[in-house]
């Protein structure tokens, strides 16, 4: 169908149902006004009631809720990787000291500065490092 | 645009405070509290019972961890375990770090070094011991004038 007989099927269907709508019964012209016009006040009422539902304000708000689950996201992320190193440096720590404190010398033998210089001067090649 | 800049300075300032700032500083992990322990480990952890609370909670973690390991223990070695933890855990991190370095170093030797050096050194320690106790702080006094012109570079506390 060309652009011009689209529009002469248009005009003619328009005449068509502008005569048919002539013949509308008064009452049945008066019904269908009736709920054109309530129709609208709702429409009109949903918007000014809900505002926040429109859709130009949720697209404002939606990438805010995005960068902020992303950010959540990244610091449950680096709070789980610092987490399993804390739990993987307390794990090796715990494995030296158990061995460490069970052993037969103390642990003041590894720390006291004076025992250490009079190791050396006792025998050289004994003192720990 | 303007959207778009302002997600670009957040997304700059979390990662300038990530790479500026130690994670203790951002995340402080729940600790575990003295009541909350099973009665098995008060009783291994019992030296520890007073500052237990007070402990971040990596060092919790590692108490737990030799916690565990106890019951593998002969009895001298918990007895000597449970004898030295409370003066441990009031070592300062430098202390801590040098006898772990020490302990270390004789692990690392081999095996049949290791038994000899660890008999000799037992025995000196022993002998040391029994040295008055003027003179092991006069040993000491003199290592630390020793060492103060050779500072240890500065760790990591742990």
């Amino acid at each position: 169908m060309s652009h011009f007989d689209e529009e002469e099927f248009a005009l003619r269907l328009r005449q068509k149902l502008d005569a048919g709508t002539e013949q509308f019964r008064p009452q049945l012209t008066e019904r269908l006004f009736q709920a054109r016009r309530t129709a609208l006040a709702r429409h009109s009422d949903k918007r000014s009631v809900f505002p926040l539902v429109g859709s130009s304000v949720l697209a404002a708000v939606l990438p805010r809720i995005k960068l902020a689950m992303m950010t959540a996201g990244l610091c449950a992320g680096l709070a789980g990787t610092y987490f399993w190193h804390l739990h993987d440096e307390a794990a090796s720590l715990g494995e030296i000291d158990s061995a460490l404190l069970s052993d037969e010398l103390p642990p003041n033998a590894y720390i006291d500065q004076g025992f250490r210089l009079w190791l050396e001067r006792a025998s050289p090649n004994s003192a720990p490092e | 645009m303007a959207r778009a800049s302002l997600s670009k300075f957040c997304a700059g300032i979390a990662l300038l405070l990530a790479v500026s700032l130690p994670a203790h500083a951002l995340i402080t992990f729940p600790t575990t509290s003295w009541a909350e322990l099973s009665a098995e480990q008060k009783i291994i952890l019992a030296p520890l019972s007073r500052d237990w609370d007070a402990m971040e909670i990596q060092r919790q973690m590692k108490w737990l961890g030799i916690a565990q390991r106890y019951s593998s223990m002969t009895p001298d070695e918990k007895v000597r375990t449970q004898e030295r933890m409370k003066e441990w855990a009031r070592l300062s991190p430098m202390e801590r770090r040098i006898a772990r370095d020490g302990f270390a170093s004789i692990q690392r030797a081999p095996q049949e070094v290791r038994s000899n050096m660890k008999e000799t050194i037992k025995q000196q320690w022993q002998i040391y011991q029994e040295l008055p106790e003027s003179e092991k702080a006069r040993l000491r006094s003199e290592a630390t004038r020793n060492s103060s012109t050779a500072k240890p570079a500065p760790t990591i506390a742990r």
